[in-house]
């Protein structure tokens, strides 16, 4: 391969990157416009630009050295977005800037954007890579779950399970007399025993769950970034944070089960929190923390439970976050990924999803929308790029004979076609979500945050990891020849710089801690 | 009520020692709070370990939600302080009710104050709805919660919290109220004018013509006039993704119902219809080939219909778009051919 040749022009077509058109202007094009516009200066032909515009570009690290084979590739600013997520957890810092205080009520969220983005940063850049000849797996992106520890320090996630812990929130839960529980169930609660408990109620439980900060109440949403943020910490191997998140883990197993039972409504959504909305996020957070710990039994995993989720399908074949609400990237994710976790994606209809997915990636931009006639967002590239990881993973399961329970997981893993255009995703992200400070963002006129840093690289830990074959799609598109289809399209930037870490669809931790986790609480 | 300021704490709460947060050894991601919020929040904590729901307590808890809108958990315990102190949950007679009035209205405009600079706030609008959950008689609220969701709409056109609010007032008022649904469909109608492509409005519409689940599908009758409402609105701008979806949604419905005859009709019908709003863009002087959303709902409509010449003519449509007019979707598009190809084989 020429080495002088940028793979910005890899995005082979140019063409392929339209303009919207409209006969009439209204507000939503207005707006749209000038988001093209805003994107356009970053779209620029590297292999065009003048020597001290390169250099500029080298300076900032979005371009590798002169001599680098790859030298017009662009790169991930991983030690800037490192440093930047960083500042969350690291002891010793100084506090967050209080303009965050809406975000008191989100800390565990905080941690687990802050951990996970550094943990799918933490991809070896320096290493050759190897390729691994029998499953032309890449060395680079299957470092060792240990780097995390090595890097942030045993001190550090230390004190992240422990302010984890301070957020716990216990309960007494009495569950409706009516509500029938199996054996199955009880075996997965702890009675009551106080002496306030009226006369031996056998409904009540000891309950609990994780709440925004010290002394909040229980949340769904907060549960589910607490725990996935204690599964990492719990399985990087740190001498005493791991041991600890383990242990607060099997602790909270059981307090967590009743509390899930008693967000559960009748006609099979779930509360966020006691007295706090219903909508198929809490179907979402809850199906994953339960799977992860195991225990996601055929109560909480109701058939209609099941039926509540798919009754949020709209018109448009996407997800809203209650039945007839309209279509939204977010709500689509949390449908899509809770039915994945019950393996019940059949109940929807597919069809009508993969259209509204597949057309919520701009033509101009390459990034995805949330919503038809909304605009580019960086965290999309997640919650739709995600939800499509899942569904294209399904249309490839259908061609292979056996049967998988986890696409992911499974050995060797799924090879999937992602049904979207994968090189402009990743040129959206690299190109007009980076901060060139650190961190990324919404598009290019909106700041830097850790939310939009998070989802930026998990949406391009999608693109990078629906299974590699032996014509890797890193060098040169593979053989062309073999792949009529072109379905393993080339990737668009660097292909060691701007690498992250194979990241699960369907929970959005790495693959090799998901896989620990599962087996752990199997038992 | 009067907003609660930081100076009246100390001699409000003169009995109750404050109380610190408590974030264990080595707490990370800590905020830099300001010493107001710290005060407040100090004392709110003290008044929650002594679990005391009083006027105080409310009080109080409007200042610490001033302080931090997004704190559900006082945004909780605001409402047991309500329910203790003012709200009285059955409203067997007059006065009472009109006491909850006033204390409800109170706290809908809270609710509106906190919201106002960030109405994609979960908490607010939970709180309106938990609000009007409590009384007996939704009645008196009805409108002005439809007026305040529609001022919010105005500044936010698509504030998706908004248009979920203004489904769950509809569908749970509609039955104390006649002509609702009528009147929303007015107002999804006004929406989709100002901005035909406000998706949500387009949404909105059809929650309202399912009367939100009451009813399951729609009349053949009511299909077509909304099939017909949706062409007119792609007429106006076929580029516009909303209206043809709209159309997909409503045909597709009705193939699951209509018996063969008056399904092939309709479809033909469509057919024709969509495949006429190419001049539209004749007429600007567009390419008509090169408007993705058009040729969407005709590959969609082709394929309702269904053997051999209009899945030949969709996949030449789709072949299009794959190679050359819609080219982001090109792996999407060979979906399309390659599943329509199996349809054929078979």
């Amino acid at each position: 391969m020429d080495a002088s040749r940028s793979t910005w022009s890899v995005v082979e077509d140019p063409d392929r990157q339209k303009r919207s058109s409209a006969l009439v202007i209204t507000e939503s094009v207005e707006i749209q416009e000038t988001t093209e516009g805003e994107c356009q200066p970053f779209f620029v032909d590297l292999g065009s630009l003048r020597k001290h515009s390169q250099d500029h570009l080298r300076d900032t690290s979005l371009l590798p050295s002169e001599e680098d084979v790859h030298n017009l590739d662009v790169c991930l600013l991983r030690e800037k977005h490192y440093k930047y997520l960083s500042r969350v957890f690291l002891p010793s810092q100084q506090p967050l800037n209080g303009n965050l205080v809406s975000l008191d009520s989100g800390r565990p969220w905080m941690m687990y954007w802050t951990l996970h983005g550094s943990d799918l940063l933490l991809v070896s850049s320096q290493e050759e890579k190897h390729d691994n000849p029998t499953t032309g797996a890449t060395n680079g992106a299957n470092t060792s779950t240990n780097l995390l520890c090595q890097k942030v320090g045993d001190n550090a996630l230390t004190a992240v399970v422990s302010t984890m812990e301070a957020c716990w929130q216990s309960i007494e839960i009495t569950l409706p007399q009516k509500l029938d529980l199996s054996d199955q169930d009880r075996n997965l609660l702890e009675p009551n025993n106080k002496t306030n408990n009226n006369g031996n109620n056998p409904q009540s439980f000891q309950g609990g769950g994780f709440g925004g900060g010290p002394g909040q109440m229980a949340h769904a949403a907060t549960t589910y970034a607490a725990v996935l943020t204690l599964c990492i910490v719990a399985t990087s191997d740190g001498q005493s944070s791991s041991p600890m998140a383990w242990s607060l883990l099997a602790r909270i197993r059981k307090p967590l089960y009743a509390w899930f039972l008693s967000l559960q409504q009748s006609h099979g959504g779930f509360r966020m929190h006691h007295d706090g909305e219903i909508d198929v996020r809490a179907s979402y957070t809850i199906f994953c923390v339960a799977k992860l710990l195991n225990l996601l039994t055929p109560t909480l995993a109701s058939n209609t439970t099941v039926d509540f989720i798919a009754s949020c399908q709209t018109y448009e074949g996407g997800f809203g976050g209650e039945p007839f609400t309209e279509a939204h990237g977010g709500y689509a994710y949390c449908a899509v990924a809770a039915l994945q976790l019950v393996n019940r994606l059949e109940k929807i209809d597919r069809e009508a999803l993969t259209g509204w997915l597949c057309r919520r990636q701009l033509g101009y931009e390459g990034g995805f929308s949330g919503r038809a006639n909304k605009l580019v967002d960086g965290c999309y590239s997640f919650w739709q790029g995600g939800a499509l990881a899942i569904v294209s993973a399904h249309y490839a399961a259908a061609e292979v004979e056996d049967e998988m329970d986890d696409f992911w997981l499974s050995s060797p893993p799924l090879s999937y076609a992602l049904l979207f255009d994968k090189p402009m995703l990743q040129r959206y992200i690299l190109l007009c979500a980076q901060d060139v400070n650190g961190g990324l963002r919404d598009k290019p006129s909106k700041s830097r945050d850790f939310y939009h840093s998070c989802y930026n690289l998990s949406g391009l830990a999608m693109t990078q990891h629906s299974g590699r074959t032996a014509d890797d799609d890193i060098n040169d598109g593979g053989d062309k020849a073999a792949d009529t289809n072109n379905q393993h399209q080339t990737n668009f930037g660097h292909p060691v710089k701007s690498l992250v870490a194979a990241s699960h669809p369907c929970y959005n931790i790495r693959l090799e801690r998901v896989s620990k986790v599962l087996e752990y609480f199997k038992s | 009520m009067m907003m609660l300021s930081n100076e009246e704490l100390p001699s409000l709460f003169s009995d109750l020692t404050p109380i610190k947060q408590d974030d264990g050894p080595n707490p990370v991601c800590a905020i830099d709070y300001s010493p107001q919020f710290i005060q407040a929040y100090d004392y709110m904590r003290a008044i929650l370990s002594a679990g005391e729901k009083s006027e105080r307590a409310l009080r109080l808890t409007g200042l610490c939600l001033k302080l931090n809108p997004a704190n559900y958990t006082i945004w909780h315990f605001r409402r047991q302080c309500l329910l203790a102190t003012h709200i009285n949950e059955e409203e067997g007679k007059d006065d009472s009710s009109n006491n909850n009035q006033q204390w409800i209205q109170q706290d809908l405009e809270l609710a509106a104050t906190l919201g106002g600079d960030n109405p994609k706030n979960y908490q607010i609008w939970y709180h309106r709805r938990a609000l009007l959950e409590s009384v007996q008689s939704r009645i008196p609220y009805v409108q002005a919660e439809l007026d305040y969701v529609a001022k919010v709409l105005d500044e936010d056109s698509k504030n998706y919290h908004a248009w979920s609010h203004r489904q769950w007032v509809v569908r749970t008022s509609s039955s104390c109220q006649e002509d609702l649904w009528d009147k929303e469909l007015e107002f999804a109608h006004s929406m989709i004018q100002k901005d035909p492509r406000n998706n949500s409005a387009w949404n909105q519409r059809w929650f309202v013509c399912h009367k939100g689940g009451e009813d399951k599908t729609l009349s053949l009758e009511v299909a077509t006039k909304e099939a017909d409402y949706a062409i007119q609105g792609a007429g106006l701008d076929p580029y516009n993704e909303s209206p043809w979806r709209y159309l997909i949604g409503v045909i597709k419905e009705q193939c699951k119902i209509l018996q063969s005859a008056d399904k092939d009709k309709f479809l033909d019908d469509y057919d024709q219809k969509a495949f006429g709003l190419r001049a539209v863009l004749d007429e600007a002087g567009k390419d008509p080939n090169d408007c993705a959303s058009l040729a969407s709902a005709r590959i969609d409509i082709l394929e309702f219909k269904g053997g051999e010449q209009s899945l030949e003519k969709a996949m030449e449509l789709a072949n299009g778009l794959a190679t050359q007019y819609d080219p982001i979707r090109k792996k999407y598009w060979n979906l399309r051919v390659s599943e329509m190809k199996q349809v054929l084989a078979k």
